[in-house]
């Protein structure tokens, strides 16, 4: 059986190539902000369209009309939801959510580091940035998928660290997180977005399952 | 002789300035809702005839038939030979039941882990020869663990104003009331 | 013993083999990074231990040992190498691992689009520091000065560094500045008047008085490590005597407490003074060598005071005042300590005179164990590098223009010619601790631009156009004094700065950079500079010589030093008043208005339509608008409350927890009510806090009374919080 196969065969739900360029998009929807989810990185993913998956549909189609029709808001909604400087709602990092006192930089935060460091990477601005930033851990998943598209040997290894990291940190805590940007979103951009991470993280758990 | 370790909590040193219960907190790093030490205000007119301010601070009172372990069908408490009661959070189902037993209401249930915890001693620091974060931490050193084998419990109490029944599973806190003052008040 | 120690857990330092099976095989390279980064190795599980120190606006001015894993702070304790310290932090200085890592932190620059909408967008600093410096040019543009823009600065960080907030005003040009401080000029000025200025004797020599007041003073709440102290002097055979008009958590632990009436304590000094004088009490060699106009003083006393009088205007029998008198004359020796509280009145000035008085009768002054402690600036010997710079060349206006801080907002809508157009506050925030609230607010409206640093959301941030995020004391060096105590602190970085956060230095500079970029020689400030070098340049020899090091490197070596020498206010009788001696007359009183002598000035009088007198002290869970939002203090105390009287209670039918209705002219506020038989029946009690989410806020019955003295020391006479007269219904 090639390589190829099994691959597709572990991934057969959504491609992995489609995965890689929707965690993307998330990932810079965290890390850049809402500007980052324009016409042009949209349409990377305009594939969601046709999608068998009724919330992945969905969520692609509400984020395309929040960016016709929010205008400014989103942007202000985003702060409120995950940067401040009020108390944020939808905290991006994965000590938050799992620790209990709802800190930053805690032992959640030193774990997703030792993590990373396993695969040879860091948190640029390590000690400035909690390195559980969602849209640092969506990142390292969009790599791990594009590591897993390249010819090379160790693919398998590849596939293993992507369901660890699922399975012991995204998968934990980023349904919660979904959930309280979906309670407390008014605007179809970030809602959408917000949709669009639960539906992939669905299809991860059940493929972990 | 095996120690029989207690907290003395010395009421006439204590401000209720709160620095044990958070050095506790800060030395192990807990949720915000649970907190193993408190320091309560005492009845004002508990202990003297004219109102004063007086506080109280409790933790686990660590007793000789501690009832939390009676109660436990998982056997998740464990009473140390020096006597310190400490509580197994891998054994832990979250039944409860320890909360029912505890006349002092020491156990508190965390909903996250959906288990119990409560006060250990800083056993891991008395082990080093140190004393437990709350006793470090207290800036009037109102907080001691004493050896109740091989000190005299003269001028120190087992009961205090509310706290329940220290003969229920014998408490092995001990306290030192505050002592009087003079009050020169306008009132008539 | 004080040098940055590292523990290895466990070390990743071996080899390719440890540093992971993926690292250097050399994938990365075309995946477009935007947050991660290939690494090599690192080295983790190193524990280190730094030193920092506590800058709030507190007596005790700890020294801390932060423990940081992995470049992630674990936990705080007190370091014991600060004998004051003693190696343990109060309930506030516990919570600190709270404030560092709190989601609810600013982390980077934001704009309000639309002030008080709560629609934020967040900015680069460059965008932040171009918004800032267009405003302060246009500004300079339109009015020719930089005068209508103002700075409200005050208490929030004590740390030396951050005078670089006043430090970036100074180098844009004259600016408008709130002026004076809230909390104890009054006092202040009283001590200038009679000793030249305000020295203590090092809290630590407490333990040596034989006799101690504590005058409307409550260290158990706000001076816990001074309160060791007491009871070290208790326990050595010292009577401690509490006066104050609320039976505090302090005065509980007194000898004897005496509920005075409110606003009465010169009165009672006077009292004490008739009756050692009648007596012959005093020590009269003491004051003909060391002091000015005490037959003045006896004279004033002799003619118009009794301790009859005494008696009548503080609630307090005759009997009791002798005794007081006599045990203070007679110990030796004797102390007083004089708080802050107790000078909050609008005759609160001259009441610390009449107590100074006291202490210089009985030559209860330069002596170990005796003296009358108010606080000192004395250790405060920096250069005040960060702050001190020269306005640019031409800057019009002449001078800085001083507004009242304490009266805040009517000042900023008052200024004319140029009108105040431009805010700029930090370490303060007035819209939840100024008094007349909605006054500061009408202030906010009136600005076309408003700019705020700080940690945190609240009410001010809430009403800013900009917000600067800062960093904490653990994240940017720094070096601390005490107002109290006689110890340094160095204040090491422990952790890398969180998100955006930068230190009001780094804020000044790169200001500086950008004003100079859009309008050259605009700005003074430097334009980069290490900040560690910064803390360097605030030292000078005079200041390691009064610590007893050699150099900074020493002092960092060391972390906490203390003063070597001058350690008993006034040993050596070198009073700092015109006339070089403890001054009972005091021509320079005279000259700001008051009597030269200490007197008694009336209290202010109780309105009949507000009966009872609001008392708003401190909390023993904040520090102002600090600390009481973090969620450990929380689950202490969640809620503000109004302490009543029994009597009052009953009269009213008031029960526990009832929802209470606290008003005046100004303003009111609704708290649920604790009855408690610890204060008098002719007042109630709203300790002074900020609540994150509710609606609180005790300053809206607050008015800006301004208490007898402040103006010579520090340009504006106080505040009598304490005079706010209020009445109560149920709610």
């Amino acid at each position: 059986m090639s390589v190829t196969s099994v691959l597709s065969q572990k991934f057969n739900t959504l491609a992995i190539e489609d995965r890689l360029a929707i965690y993307q998009l998330i990932s810079s929807y965290y890390l850049e902000g809402t500007a980052s989810v324009s016409l042009e990185n949209l349409s990377r993913i305009s594939f969601l369209e046709q999608s068998d998956n009724e919330l992945l549909r969905a969520s692609y189609n509400k984020v395309c009309d929040g960016l016709e029709a929010d205008n400014e808001q989103a942007n202000y909604e985003y702060n409120r939801l995950f940067i401040g400087p009020d108390k944020v709602i939808a905290a991006p990092y994965e000590s938050v959510y799992r620790n209990s006192q709802r800190l930053m930089m805690q032992q959640e935060t030193l774990r997703v580091r030792q993590f990373y460091s396993k695969l040879g990477l860091g948190c640029a601005a390590v000690g400035n940035q909690p390195d559980d930033h969602l849209g640092l851990e969506l990142e390292c998943m969009s790599y791990l998928l594009y590591q897993m598209l390249q010819e090379n040997e160790l693919r398998d290894e590849f596939i293993d660290y992507y369901r660890e990291f699922l399975e012991n940190h995204v998968l934990v805590w980023a349904f919660n997180h979904c959930e309280d940007v979906l309670n407390n979103s008014k605007t179809q951009l970030n809602s959408g977005m917000a949709m669009l991470l639960k539906g992939m993280l669905e299809i991860e758990k059940q493929e972990a399952s | 002789m095996a120690k029989k370790l207690g907290f003395l909590v010395n009421s006439d040193r204590c401000v209720g300035c709160h620095s044990c219960e958070m050095a506790c907190k800060n030395y192990h790093q807990y949720d915000a809702e649970i907190r193993w030490r408190k320091v309560y205000a005492v009845n004002e007119v508990a202990h003297s005839s004219v109102p004063v301010r007086q506080y109280l601070s409790l933790a686990c009172n660590h007793c000789e038939d501690p009832a939390c372990m009676k109660a436990c069908p998982v056997r998740a408490y464990e009473k140390r030979e020096d006597g310190i009661v400490i509580h197994h959070h891998d054994r832990c189902i979250g039944c409860k039941m320890c909360i029912m037993a505890c006349p002092y209401n020491v156990p508190e249930f965390n909903p996250k882990y959906k288990k119990v915890e409560k006060c250990h001693m800083c056993y891991e620091r008395i082990d080093k020869g140190e004393k437990p974060a709350c006793v470090a931490g207290c800036p009037m050193d109102a907080i001691d663990v004493i050896d109740l084998n091989s000190t005299s419990e003269f001028g120190l109490d087992k009961e205090y104003v509310g706290f329940p029944d220290s003969t229920i599973t014998n408490s092995t806190t001990r306290f030192i009331k505050p002592s009087g003052l003079l009050q020169v008040r306008r009132d008539k | 013993m004080s040098e940055q120690w590292k523990i290895s857990r466990r070390s990743f330092v071996k080899g390719t083999a440890a540093a992971g099976a993926l690292a250097g095989v050399g994938y990365t390279t075309d995946f477009g990074f935007k947050g991660l980064k290939e690494v090599s190795a690192e080295n983790a599980g190193v524990t280190e231990v730094f030193r920092n120190a506590c800058p709030r606006n507190c007596y005790d001015t700890c020294a801390i040992l932060t423990t940081v894993e992995d470049g992630v702070i674990t936990r705080v304790s007190g370091n014991p190498d600060n004998s004051y310290t003693r190696g343990k932090l109060c309930v506030k200085g516990n919570s600190y691992t709270r404030t560092v890592y709190s989601p609810d932190r600013i982390l980077y620059p934001m704009r309000q689009k639309g002030r008080g909408t709560g629609n934020w967008e967040r900015i680069s600093w460059d965008e932040a520091f171009t918004e800032i410096a267009e405003n302060i040019l246009k500004i300079k543009e339109t009015y020719g000065s930089t005068l209508p823009i103002c700075l409200d600065k005050y208490s929030g960080n004590f740390d030396v560094m951050h005078y670089g907030i006043e430090g970036t005003l100074s180098s844009i040009g004259y600016t408008t500045r709130a002026t004076g401080t809230p909390c104890w000029p009054a006092g202040i000025d009283a001590q200038t008047f009679d000793f030249g200025t305000i020295v203590n004797n090092d809290p630590e020599d407490m333990v040596n008085s034989k006799f101690l007041i504590l005058w409307g003073v409550n260290p158990a709440w706000c001076s816990v490590h001074s309160m060791y102290l007491i009871e070290e002097a208790k326990k050595r055979g010292c009577k401690i005597v509490a006066i104050d008009p609320i039976l505090t958590a302090t005065a509980s632990k007194a000898d004897m407490y005496i509920q005075i009436k409110p606003s009465t304590d010169g009165a009672l000094a006077l009292g004490m003074a008739r009756y050692i004088l009648d007596n012959e009490l005093y020590d009269g060699d003491w004051m003909a060598q060391n002091s000015k106009g005490y037959e003045e003083f006896f004279g004033y006393v002799k003619n118009n005071i009794t301790v009859e009088w005494a008696a009548e205007k503080t609630g307090i029998p005759v009997a009791v005042i002798e005794q007081l008198a006599y045990e203070y004359a007679t110990a030796e020796p004797a102390n007083i300590w004089i708080g802050y509280g107790m000078q909050r009145h609008t005759n609160g000035g001259t009441n610390v005179r009449a107590i100074d008085a006291l202490a210089a009768i009985t030559g209860n002054i330069g002596k170990t164990g005796g003296g009358a402690q108010y606080a000192q600036l004395e250790t405060w010997a920096f250069n005040y590098h960060a702050m001190i710079f020269n306005p640019p060349e031409g800057s019009q206006g002449g001078a800085d223009r001083p507004i009242n801080m304490n009266n805040f907002g009517a000042d900023v809508l008052a200024a004319n010619d140029p009108p105040i157009k431009m805010m700029w506050l930090a370490c303060r925030n007035p819209i939840a601790q100024d008094p007349e609230t909605s006054v500061v607010k009408k202030a906010f409206e009136a600005m076309d631009f408003i700019v705020t640093a700080d940690l945190y959301m609240n009410e001010t941030v809430k009403l800013s156009d900009i917000v600067l995020p800062v960093t904490t004391p653990f994240e940017s060096p720094g070096l601390n004094a005490s107002y109290w105590h006689y110890w340094l602190n160095i204040n090491e970085q422990a952790v890398k700065p969180l998100g955006e956060t930068k230190n009001d230095v780094e804020i000044a500079m790169g200001l500086s950079a950008k004003l100079n970029e859009l309008s050259p020689g605009s700005c003074t400030y430097p334009t980069s500079g290490d900040l560690d070098e910064w803390v360097e340049k605030e030292c000078n020899s005079g200041l390691y010589k009064m610590f007893g090091v050699k150099d900074y490197k020493e002092l960092k070596q060391k972390g906490t030093v203390k003063a070597v020498s001058n350690l008993v206010a006034w040993e050596k009788g070198d009073f700092r008043t015109p006339s070089g001696k403890y001054e009972f007359y005091s021509e320079e009183a005279e000259s700001y208005g008051h009597h030269p002598l200490p007197v008694y000035v009336e209290e202010m009088a109780t309105p009949k339509e507000y009966p009872f007198r609001c008392f708003t002290p401190h909390w023993k869970l904040n520090i102002h608008s600090q600390f009481q939002n973090l969620d450990w203090m929380e689950a202490i105390n969640n809620k503000p409350f109004i302490e009543i009287h029994p009597k009052v209670a009953e009269r009213m039918d008031i029960k526990n927890g009832d929802s209470i209705k606290m008003y005046n002219d100004l303003g009111y506020i609704v708290v649920p009510a604790k009855i408690t038989g610890t204060i008098s029946e002719d007042i109630v009690v709203v300790y002074e806090a900020w609540y994150k989410d509710k609606n609180f806020n005790v300053n809206y019955t607050t008015k800006a009374i301004p208490a007898d003295m402040g103006a010579k020391a520090t340009g504006m006479p106080g505040i009598a919080f304490h005079d706010n007269f209020v009445n109560i219904v149920k709610a």
